[in-house]
Formats: C-alpha cells, sequence, structure tokens
C-alpha cells in the first residue's frame, strides 16, 4: 500500500524525469528545415525533422518580421507501410488524381481509362490485393500527406515518390524521423537575409538552431519526379502528360528541394538572349555541418543544359565555398534546365539546397574581379550571418596603423620597410608571388606575426616566415590551428582548412628581418588579399561557451563548456563571472594554465519564467598586471564527417529558466567544491541535498573529469548527504581541471501488466568540483582546502 | 625573391619543406633524400604494375611452424567490447545490453556473450587484448595493420602479399589456385599489392559462397556452358589478327601465358575447389549458410589445398549507428562461421599449420554514442582494440596484454601491428630482417623493428 511519503516522491519523481531524460543526450535536435527559407510577404509551411521533437511546443525565430507557430508535431514515419496502409495511400492518391482529370474537363470515359492504365501499370499495384484488413487503418501522418486532397497530380506524384522512394536506399535514420511543421509567416518589410529556427518547450528545452532564410524572390518546391524532363510523367500516360509535366519557371525564382540518395533534380526555365543569369546555390551554408557522413555536408554541383539537352555550364567549388555559383550569359531564347545532384550521389531528407536563378548582369564582373577579400561567395563559406571584419579581427588589431602594401615587394632585396605595429593589406597577385616586409629592430626581441585571409573570405593559403637579411629561416608557419581534442576552436565555425599563419618569431638581436608571405598553393589574383599584422607580442584571448542556449530549472546546476581562444603566447588562467544584478553563480574553476577548454557549472536559484533571457557572462584574466575582460560568446558544438567538431556562433550566450512551479533538489558541497589530490590518491566527498526519494538506489556518472580521474558508482546517503570517494590514478600527471557529476536515482517498479521495470533518471547534478593533481598536497586541511569559491 | 620550393607541391611535401617532420624511419628518409617528388612516385607507381621480384634471397625463407593464413579482416572494425574484450563493470554507457559475459572452456576467460560457440573453441585462440596504433580513420589504419609500416611515400604489400611473395610460386608453392585468395571482394583502402606489383594482387573470387553457384569471378559464370566458354576463346582467337601478325613478341607471349593459366583455373581442378555443394549439408549449416560462414568453410577448403593465404573480407563491423542492432545479426554469423572453422581445421588437423588471424582495422569507441545521430552507435577506436590469433604456432587459451576498466587505453602489454605481423612471418618462416625486393632498388626490409616495444608475441609462440 502506497504511503502519503511515497506518493509525494513518486509525483516529484514523474516531474524530475525529462531532466534525467535532458541529460542523457537526449536533448531536442532539429536535422532540417525544408524548405529552408520563404519570400518576404509570404506565408510558408516549413517542415523540420530532427529527434526527441515531439513534445515542442512553440517555434522561435530571429530577427524581426518573421512569426512562426507550430501546426503540428508528426511521429516517425514508418521506414516500411504495410499492405492496408500502402492501399490505403494508393486509393488516395488515385481518386485524388482522378479529380483532377474530372476537374480539368475530360469526360467521365476519359478518366476511366486513365484509372485503368494507372491500376495495370502503378508497380505497387495494391489495389488489386485481397484480404486487406483496411478497418481501424490509416495512413501514417507525413508532412506531404498535408491537404493532401488538394494537390495537383504533380503534387500527388512528388509525395508518392518520395513515400515510396526505394528501401533499398532509404537509410534508418532516427535522427530525422520526427517532424514538426511549422507555419512561417513573412512580412512585407522583413529584412531579406538570414534567420535562426528553432523549436523549445517547456518540458523539454531548446533545440539545436537551423537556418531558415528570408529572400526577396518568389519561391519554388521541387517536384519528383524530376530527374529530367523524360522523367517526368510515367511512360504510360503518354495522352495525359500535360498533367504530369512541370511548367517552366521564370527567371527571377528560388528552386528549394532535397537530394536523396543517387536523386538528380533537374527543372526547367524560361530565359532570354541577352540575361545575364547569376544562378546561386545553398546547400552547406543552409546545414554546415553532418556528421555522418564524408564529406561532412551535402556537396551540391550544378549543371545548367540547354533545350536539347546539352550542357552548358557545371559548377562544382566556389573557390573555398562548396557551394556552386554560375554565371552564364543567354544566348538565345528558349527553355533551359538546371540539375543538381550531390557530387558523389549521396542523399538524404537533410541534403537540403535552395537555388536562385536572377538576371544579374553585375555578377560576371564580380565573379571575374571580385573584391580584395574574396568575393560575396567565398566570405559565405567562412563567414557566419551576422558577422563582419569587426567581428572577425579584434579591436586593439584594427586600431593600429594601417599601411597598404607596396607595389614592389617581392624578395628581401626590394622588401617594404615597415614600422610596427602596423596592419598592412596585401595581396598575393598571381600565381607565385611573394611578399617581404623588412622589420628593424634595436635588441633581440619577439615578433609577432598574423595573417587574416582566410578568415575574412579570402582563398589565400598563406605561409609567413620570418628570415634574416640571408634568408635564414628563423620561424615559418603555415597553418595556424588551435584545437582541442577534435573541436576547432575559433569564433567562426565555418572554416575547416584554417589557412591563416600565425607565430611568434624570437628575433635573435638587432637588425633587419624580413616577413614572407606567400601563397603555399602557387595561387593568386585579386581576391587573394590579407590583412598582416607585424607587432610585437599582443597576448589575449576570448572565450566561446557552449551550449549556446542553457536550458534551467531553478537550483539545477548545468554543465557549460567553455573554450579558450588564446592569442600570441597568453597562457593564463581565465575566470569567470556574471554582470552585476545576474541570478546566476558559476561553480567551478577557471580555465586553467595553459590549457584551451574547462567545464563549469552554472545555477540560478530564482524561479523561471520560461523566457531567453541573455547571461551576461564574462571572461576575466590578468595580463602583465592587468585585469582584463570580455564577454563569452555562444556557439553550439557540430560535428564534420564522424570526428572533426565546431563551434556554430549564435548572436549571444542565453539562457531559458524553465516556468515551473517545482525545481531540481538544491545540491550543495558539505565542505567544498575544491579538492587537492596527489596522483595514487582519493578523497571522501560531500554534498548536501534538500531532498532524496525513499527506497530510492543512486548512481553516479562522471559527466566530465580528466583522464585518470574516476568516482564510486554509488554514493553512501546519510542525513541528505551524498558520500562518495574520488579517485585520481598514478599516472594522472599534475593538472588542474573541473569534474562533473550527476547523480541517477534509480527505481524498480512492477507495471500495470505485472512487468517488473526499472526507472532510471538523473535527480541530482552537483555544482562542479575544482580538481588540483599535485605532487604536493600540503596544505592546512590536507587534501579537501576549504574555502572553494 | 626567388621561388619557393614548396609551392604547390603535395601536402606532404609541403609540410616537409616548411619543417614539419614528417618522416619517420630510416628507410623513409633514404627515399625524401632521395627527393623523389609525387610524380616519380607515379611513374614507380606505374612501373610496379610489372615489376615482378626475379631473385628471393634463400635466407628470407627459413622453416616456420606455419604454411597457410586465414585472414578474417573485420572491415570497419569491430567493436572489442562486445566481441573478445567485455567490461561488464563499466556499465550501460560502455556495454549497452551486451554486459552479461559469457564462460569460456578456458578458466578465467570470459567473452562477449554472443559468442557462445567460439567460448568453446577459446582453447584454440589467444586473445590480444592491447593491440594499439592510434589512429582513427580507416585507411591509414587499414595500412598500419595489414602492412605493419607507418604510411609514407611508399606503399609496402600488406601480409597477404608478402606471404605470397615468400611462399607463392618463387617460394614453392604449385597449388592449382593463386596463392594469395580473398574471399570474396578486395579490401580496398589502400593497394594490398603495394610496390611488388600486380603479381602479387589478391586474387578476389567475386561471386557469394554462400549462394548456389559461387559464381567466382572469371571461373564459374552463370549460364556459360564448358563448350560455349570453349568456343568463344576459338572465336576470339580465330579473329586475333593483331596476336598472329605479333607472334613471337614477349608482350603477345606473356598474354598468351596468362590466357592459359585462367583457362587451366576455369577448366582444371581450382574449379572443384571453389564447389561447396560436394561439402554435406551438416558442415555447411554448421558453418552458417551465409556469405561469412561460407566463406569460412571455402577458406579452410584452400588451405587444405595448401593455398598460403587466404583473406576473409568480412564488411558491416563500421557500426557508427544502430550498434548493437547489427551485433545482434552479425556476432551470431561470425560465432558459428569462425568457431566452425577452428573446429574444423582442428579436427583435419590444419591448425597446427594455420595460422587463422582475426581482427580489423581497429576497435570501436568503448563509450556508446547514445546522443543523434548516432543514437547507440561507436566510433572508430584505435587507441586500444583487440585481435586473435590461432594455430600455426600460436598457443591458444589465453589472453595477451590487457585494455584499462572500459577498454579505453591498453593498460598492459601493448602490441603494435608490427609486433602482431612480424610474429606472424615468423612463425611463416619468413624473415623479417630479409629484404624486400622492390622496383626502386632500396634497401627494404620485409618488417624492420618488429621488436619494438614489448617485442613479438613469444610468451604465446
Amino acid at each position: 500500500m502506497w504511503d502519503t511519503r511515497y506518493l509525494i516522491f513518486s509525483v516529484f519523481a514523474v516531474m524530475l524525469m525529462p531532466f534525467g531524460i535532458l541529460a542523457q543526450d537526449r536533448a531536442p535536435k532539429v536535422g532540417y528545415a525544408y524548405p529552408a527559407g520563404g519570400q518576404k510577404g509570404s506565408s510558408v509551411t516549413v517542415e523540420l525533422a530532427g529527434q526527441h521533437l515531439r513534445q515542442m511546443t512553440e517555434a522561435h525565430v530571429s530577427g524581426e518580421g518573421v512569426h512562426v507557430s507550430i501546426v503540428t508535431n508528426m511521429p516517425a514515419y514508418p521506414n516500411n507501410l504495410n499492405r492496408e496502409e500502402r492501399y490505403l495511400l494508393m486509393d488516395l492518391a488515385m481518386n485524388t488524381i482522378m479529380m483532377r482529370f474530372e476537374e480539368s474537363g475530360l469526360s467521365g470515359q476519359q478518366v476511366q481509362k486513365a484509372k485503368d492504365i494507372m491500376i495495370k501499370q502503378w508497380p505497387w499495384n495494391a489495389l488489386k490485393e485481397k484480404n486487406l484488413e483496411l478497418e481501424g487503418e490509416t495512413i501514417p501522418a507525413h508532412f506531404l500527406m498535408m491537404g493532401f486532397e488538394n494537390k495537383s497530380v504533380r503534387e500527388i506524384m512528388h509525395a508518392m515518390n518520395i513515400l515510396f522512394f526505394p528501401n533499398k536506399y532509404r537509410q534508418i535514420n532516427r535522427q530525422l524521423a520526427e517532424t514538426v511543421v511549422v507555419n512561417a509567416v513573412i512580412d512585407r518589410d522583413a529584412q531579406p537575409g538570414e534567420r535562426i529556427l528553432w523549436l523549445s518547450s517547456p518540458k523539454m528545452g531548446v533545440s539545436s538552431p537551423i537556418v531558415f532564410q528570408v529572400g526577396d524572390t518568389p519561391e519554388r518546391s521541387e517536384l519528383e519526379p524530376n530527374d529530367g524532363k523524360s522523367f517526368e510523367h510515367p511512360i504510360h500516360m503518354e495522352d495525359y502528360k500535360q498533367y504530369f509535366l512541370g511548367a517552366p519557371e521564370t527567371v527571377p525564382f528560388v528552386m528549394n528541394g532535397q537530394i536523396m540518395p543517387g536523386d538528380i533534380d533537374r527543372f526547367r526555365f524560361k530565359a532570354e538572349k541577352g540575361q545575364k543569369l547569376l544562378i546561386e546555390t545553398e546547400a552547406r551554408r543552409l546545414i554546415p555541418y553532418l556528421a555522418d557522413t564524408v564529406p561532412g555536408w551535402f556537396q551540391a554541383v550544378i549543371t545548367l543544359y540547354d533545350s536539347n539537352g546539352k550542357e552548358l555550364v557545371f559548377a562544382d567549388d566556389h573557390f573555398i565555398n562548396p557551394d556552386p555559383v554560375m554565371y552564364y550569359e543567354v544566348v538565345e531564347d528558349g527553355e533551359y534546365e538546371l540539375g543538381i545532384r550531390d557530387a558523389i550521389y549521396r542523399g538524404r531528407e537533410d541534403f537540403v539546397y535552395r537555388i536562385t536563378v536572377r538576371d544579374a548582369p553585375w555578377a560576371g564582373k564580380e565573379l571575374v574581379e571580385g573584391s580584395k577579400y574574396g568575393d560575396r561567395w567565398t566570405k559565405r563559406a567562412v563567414i557566419p550571418a551576422g558577422m563582419s571584419e569587426a567581428d572577425i579581427i579584434p579591436k586593439d588589431v584594427l586600431a593600429l596603423l594601417k599601411v597598404d602594401e607596396a607595389v614592389e615587394n617581392n624578395s628581401i632585396k626590394n622588401a617594404q620597410a615597415v614600422k610596427i605595429p602596423v596592419l598592412l593589406d596585401g595581396y598575393i597577385s598571381g600565381p607565385g608571388d611573394v611578399d617581404v616586409y623588412k622589420v628593424s629592430v634595436d635588441k633581440a626581441s619577439k615578433l609577432a606575426v598574423e595573417v587574416y585571409g582566410r578568415r575574412l573570405g579570402s582563398p589565400v593559403d598563406t605561409v609567413v616566415k620570418v628570415t634574416d637579411k640571408n634568408g635564414n629561416i628563423i620561424t615559418i608557419n603555415d597553418d595556424y590551428i588551435q584545437k582541442y581534442n577534435q573541436m576547432h576552436i575559433d569564433t567562426q565555425g565555418l572554416i575547416t582548412h584554417h589557412a591563416d599563419s600565425r607565430l611568434v618569431a624570437d628575433l635573435p638581436g638587432k637588425g633587419d628581418f624580413y616577413v614572407h608571405v606567400l601563397d603555399v598553393q602557387k595561387a593568386g589574383g585579386p581576391q587573394y588579399g590579407y590583412r598582416l599584422r607585424i607587432s610585437d607580442p599582443m597576448p589575449g584571448f576570448s572565450v566561446i561557451a557552449t551550449p549556446s542556449c542553457l536550458s534551467v530549472r531553478q537550483n539545477e546546476h548545468v554543465p557549460v563548456i567553455l573554450y579558450a581562444e588564446r592569442r600570441d603566447g597568453y597562457n593564463g588562467a581565465i575566470d569567470f563571472e556574471f554582470e552585476d544584478g545576474s541570478a546566476f553563480a558559476v561553480t567551478g574553476g577557471d580555465i586553467p594554465e595553459g590549457e584551451l577548454s574547462s567545464v563549469v557549472t552554472v545555477q540560478t536559484k530564482e524561479k523561471g519564467t520560461g523566457e531567453k533571457n541573455r547571461l551576461g557572462m564574462k571572461a576575466v584574466a590578468t595580463i602583465a598586471d592587468n585585469t582584463v575582460s570580455s564577454e563569452v560568446t555562444a556557439a553550439d558544438p557540430v560535428m564534420q564527417a564522424f570526428l572533426y567538431e565546431h563551434l556554430m556562433p549564435v548572436d549571444e550566450l542565453t539562457a531559458v529558466v524553465r516556468n515551473e512551479k517545482w525545481g531540481v533538489p538544491l545540491v550543495e558541497p558539505a565542505v567544498s567544491q575544491y579538492v587537492r589530490l596527489k596522483p595514487g590518491s582519493s578523497e571522501l566527498l560531500r554534498f548536501k541535498t534538500g531532498w532524496t526519494g525513499s527506497h530510492d538506489k543512486f548512481e553516479l556518472v562522471l559527466e566530465h573529469g580528466p583522464e585518470g580521474v574516476t568516482i564510486d558508482p554509488a554514493p553512501v546517503l546519510k542525513d541528505k548527504v551524498f558520500e562518495f570517494n574520488i579517485f585520481v590514478s598514478k599516472e594522472c600527471k599534475p593538472r588542474e581541471a573541473n569534474v562533473v557529476i550527476s547523480i541517477w536515482t534509480i527505481k524498480d517498479k512492477v507495471d500495470k501488466d505485472g512487468k517488473r521495470k526499472t526507472d532510471r533518471w538523473c535527480s541530482h547534478r552537483l555544482p562542479a568540483i575544482s580538481l588540483s593533481v599535485v605532487n604536493d598536497t600540503s596544505s592546512p586541511d590536507g587534501n579537501v582546502v576549504a574555502g572553494g569559491r | 625573391m626567388p621561388q619557393e620550393t614548396c609551392s604547390g607541391r603535395s601536402l606532404t611535401a609541403r609540410n616537409s619543406c616548411i619543417g614539419i617532420e614528417t618522416q619517420k624511419s630510416e628507410w623513409s628518409r633514404e627515399v625524401a633524400n632521395m627527393k623523389i617528388t609525387r610524380r616519380d612516385m607515379l611513374k614507380i607507381g606505374g612501373a610496379a604494375l610489372f615489376f615482378v621480384p626475379s631473385v628471393l634471397p634463400a635466407a628470407a625463407r627459413q622453416s616456420g611452424k606455419a604454411t597457410s593464413v586465414i585472414q578474417i579482416w573485420m572491415w570497419g572494425g569491430p567493436s572489442h567490447l562486445d566481441t573478445f574484450d567485455p567490461k561488464p563493470e563499466a556499465g550501460k554507457d560502455y556495454c549497452g545490453p551486451l554486459d552479461a559475459p559469457i564462460d569460456t572452456n578456458v578458466k578465467g576467460i570470459k567473452i562477449g556473450q554472443l559468442l557462445p560457440k567460439l567460448a568453446q573453441q577459446a582453447d584454440k585462440y589467444s586473445i590480444l587484448r592491447s593491440m594499439t596504433h592510434g589512429n582513427n580513420g580507416h585507411e591509414t589504419a587499414s595500412y598500419l595493420v595489414q602492412t605493419g609500416h607507418e604510411p609514407d611515400r611508399l606503399v609496402y604489400p600488406s601480409a597477404g602479399a608478402v606471404v605470397s611473395l615468400f611462399k607463392g610460386s618463387k617460394g614453392g608453392y604449385k597449388g592449382v589456385a593463386p596463392p594469395y585468395i580473398v574471399l570474396t571482394q578486395s579490401q580496398g583502402r589502400f593497394s594490398e599489392e603495394g610496390f611488388l606489383g600486380s603479381d602479387y594482387k589478391p586474387f578476389a573470387t567475386g561471386g557469394n559462397p554462400g549462394k548456389e553457384p559461387f559464381m567466382v569471378e572469371g571461373i564459374v559464370a552463370k549460364g556459360i556452358t564448358d563448350e560455349r566458354q570453349h568456343a568463344r576463346r576459338k572465336l576470339l582467337h580465330d579473329i586475333d589478327s593483331l596476336g598472329h601478325s605479333m607472334a613471337g613478341e614477349r608482350s603477345f607471349e606473356m598474354l598468351d601465358r596468362t590466357e592459359d593459366a585462367a583457362y587451366k583455373m576455369m577448366f582444371g581442378k581450382a574449379r572443384e575447389l571453389y564447389d561447396l555443394s560436394t561439402e554435406s549439408e551438416v558442415v555447411r549449416n554448421r558453418y552458417g549458410m551465409n556469405t561469412f560462414g561460407q566463406s569460412c568453410l571455402m577458406a579452410r577448403r584452400l588451405v587444405e589445398a595448401g593455398v598460403p593465404y587466404v583473406t576473409i573480407n568480412y564488411k558491416g563491423w563500421d557500426t557508427h549507428k544502430q550498434h548493437f542492432q547489427a551485433m545482434n545479426q552479425k556476432l551470431p554469423e561470425l560465432d558459428a562461421g569462425f568457431a566452425t572453422m577452428l573446429e574444423d581445421l582442428a579436427g583435419r588437423g590444419l591448425l597446427d599449420s594455420t595460422i587463422v588471424w582475426w581482427g580489423g582495422e581497429f576497435g570501436r569507441g568503448p563509450k556508446v554514442q547514445w546522443e543523434a545521430p548516432w543514437n547507440g552507435g561507436r566510433s572508430h577506436y584505435g587507441q586500444c582494440f583487440t585481435s586473435v590469433v590461432a594455430g600455426g604456432g600460436f598457443r591458444g587459451g589465453c589472453v595477451v596484454g590487457a585494455s584499462d576498466e572500459t577498454g579505453s587505453e591498453v593498460a598492459a602489454r601493448p602490441i603494435t601491428p608490427k609486433n602482431m605481423l612480424g610474429s606472424i612471418y615468423t612463425l611463416l618462416g619468413i624473415d623479417t630482417e630479409a629484404p624486400l625486393p622492390n622496383p626502386h632498388g632500396l634497401e627494404l626490409k620485409v618488417l624492420d623493428g618488429t621488436d619494438e616495444g614489448k617485442g613479438l608475441l613469444r610468451e604465446i609462440m
């Protein structure tokens, strides 16, 4: 019989469970948005597919002028429809097509003839199957089935094509299985450009963001089958083909589509002699990284054909941008066909694209000459929306004296003399060009050299070397990369080839020294510009936090992973604090000296409103006796091709404190959360909590911690104090690190069918423990040092 | 200023000229000093196609316990935790549902719960639980494990090609089948014959031994009778006017010889070798009526016929997603095929002379990736993984080395691919220090430095 205490616990436990679910890497993730944009002044139905989206209740979009709301949530679509479902779908499709024929004025006889042909020819032919048990059967919900009765023949064929896509090519992708349909109303005066779209719910928190573009050009969505004009209508429906054929588009237009495995999408448009067509593809820009494909994005290629099927232009990468750009001057009026596919014929629902076709007389010049740092398309490969040069080059560097590169400076003999510190504007004028700058110093000193080229959108791939007057190399650098394990630490996120060079050279004494800049790929041209800082070392840092939006419950200690981008040899510790008046507190130590990353926990004791608010977190360090602070920027981690990770930047670091009556149990250190341990030793830690359930078992999970650190698998609970040991292995090297631990509650129960079940959920998460592994633990209190932060 | 020497070269060349040391071994420095360019390498690669080492140093061939190798190549990298190195104490995040390892017929050794048949053959094999090379890329890791060499500017031959060189026709092999056979598709990832050239390329059978007939590439073709094949050959010869006019030309004679050899394989005893219908249903069922099981049976037949090296290229182990579903499907298949083959080889007295080597290019991430998009997958893991060796002089019933409590790190006795391949070569009587003929005339050894770290697997040899 249930006692009152158990009943209260059960209610509380149920409320806590979503927290546990989230903690178990089940945060809502959006895999793609389709279409990934819309025209201003229109209303668009957008399919958002991903995982753990079923409980999402709200949709959001950044910026002004776009209003989004959830229309419906759909469960995962079955990989295989059963016979009955196929029958119902076929029946509906057939009847709807016949209805369209009737509406178009075809006679009853003609309609019947068409029906007979279709029944006979359609390969799945489920209509003839007998012994179907249709009672209670329905067609599973799918984005493409919405408003099915009102679809055109071509739209119906598209839906059937996707829903019956051959299973042998269709992969099981649970990460894309759940769908949320969103209605986006875009104001007439909405600012064109890129927005971020995301979902949220009080129970599950905030989803990962996805790109949504607002344009000013009429939009279309591809309709399968469209591998070419001859594929558009079923061969046996020759007499009815006008109902199946798509109409050619009129320039300008944006075509939205998805590429499935082996798929080629070709669509027709009319163009007139003299039009200067600019055809821009957005694919990698929409979903920059795919974790489970190689290469780690949809690598689109496009081809333009004339009305006879003759290939006119083919486009793959545009310099460093994987999204192809094409320019074509139309020589005769007529119908043209544009095709898009993946370069190696991969495909999946998240191979989403947008292609804009428009008359753009200016584009030819820009494609040939570009701007000094690439062109608008190369910039799109590396510069996220909303970011500009001012966000990429730090203010103190931008404040340096700016000097243009001299015309002739390609050898030590005619090197351009510069006075440091300086920010040079140069470019590699052509293949083999080398730019040489002369720096004179009075004494042995350090010289910092840094290129801003690829980061600004330039295709330049520099090598920088510092030499003496005889050309003897003092220091050389090709690519400068900051990585923490496989995570690339940079503020732009889109860069996969960190081509910019950076070095600090030790100049041996008084004299002239030479900084050489060249393109390692031996390319060059007007777009191969760079900005070059030559200065004394300017030590500094910036810090990126992830995830970009914290989903927090009252009292909960939520882990935040911090990455430090360090400059010019700054190796010191970086601490964190919130702005004055913040309701949040940070626990756990700083990013230690020499380290690139740390994990802290963030907590608020205030009740939430469910609103998303800026966190206002600051990174603080002491550099040359000066206290330096900067706002922590936000990003979301994404994986590229099974291995590499990148930080995709988001406007600002935010948090949603959930609007709930109950928070999570408060957990605080009974003594301290600062621990000093020798390698090969252990320490008993104690954390008090405001609440635990009765009759429960607990399990500890080490969520973050350095190599060689382990904990007891289960804590001992005494008077609402959790006790457990933390161990440091003998092999563990002296270092500073934070340890994040969660406590999981295990409850055995019997379900309504009498089966024994075990529920397991994350019920408590401890504040980050600041750990020092040291060879000497001498301190007044022994191992545990009182008074951690 | 003068043109920079490093611009425009391949990445490797570029790295080397900007001061990043990429060369590791003496021979590769030698190659680097020779200033072999990428263009040169292409030429060399082309030359290697026609390079046939004419003389094998007699000292290279020593007497060994083993005469043949069956390599079960777990393409994609099998999970060590779910096969031969279970860690039930590590918890759900490491074991997933496979957290109940089973006892074997050797006291103290437990293996994965989905390998009950292999558990009963544990006295025949030894488990190497501390394999390591640290590389997580398929291509590089495959090269490391199959050649024992660090990747550099020369493509070394795989173990199969090396064995084919020393134990093939120049080593006295006179069998009817090629000396290096892959069931059923070439491993890919790199050219197995390396610089030894096309003579040492494995013969990939194609087809599927699990289906009737086993259509071995170029030997058995569906719907083509022997008469029709002979008629086709005759017709080809009749219209071969170029061949007639060039009679006596060396290259044409070579083609003729190759054709004769191919026809001998097609119509001689070799064809019988591939005919699994001569095996009893009972035996075939014990191996498992699937591609892998029947490949194991085929491999046994081939080594019985004296073939020195047989690779079973077993695909499907690159389980980034749906890992445990894949394990539930594949491990029973592996269990039946591998266990029956060991039992069968032992029963026929062949295990003493046949090395069986099981393993992939790496293991799989010990920690299960429960999050999207993996949803219960395991990543590539070269830091610590498991291989299994049996027969041919390897003792059974042993565990060599150990991984840590989660299978993430080597805890004892690191074993490198060099150590393992060196041990296999030694048991085959191939001197690892012997010169390896190559078209460049370089002084290369079969496998230098096999005693690195803890050295050869002497504890089980």
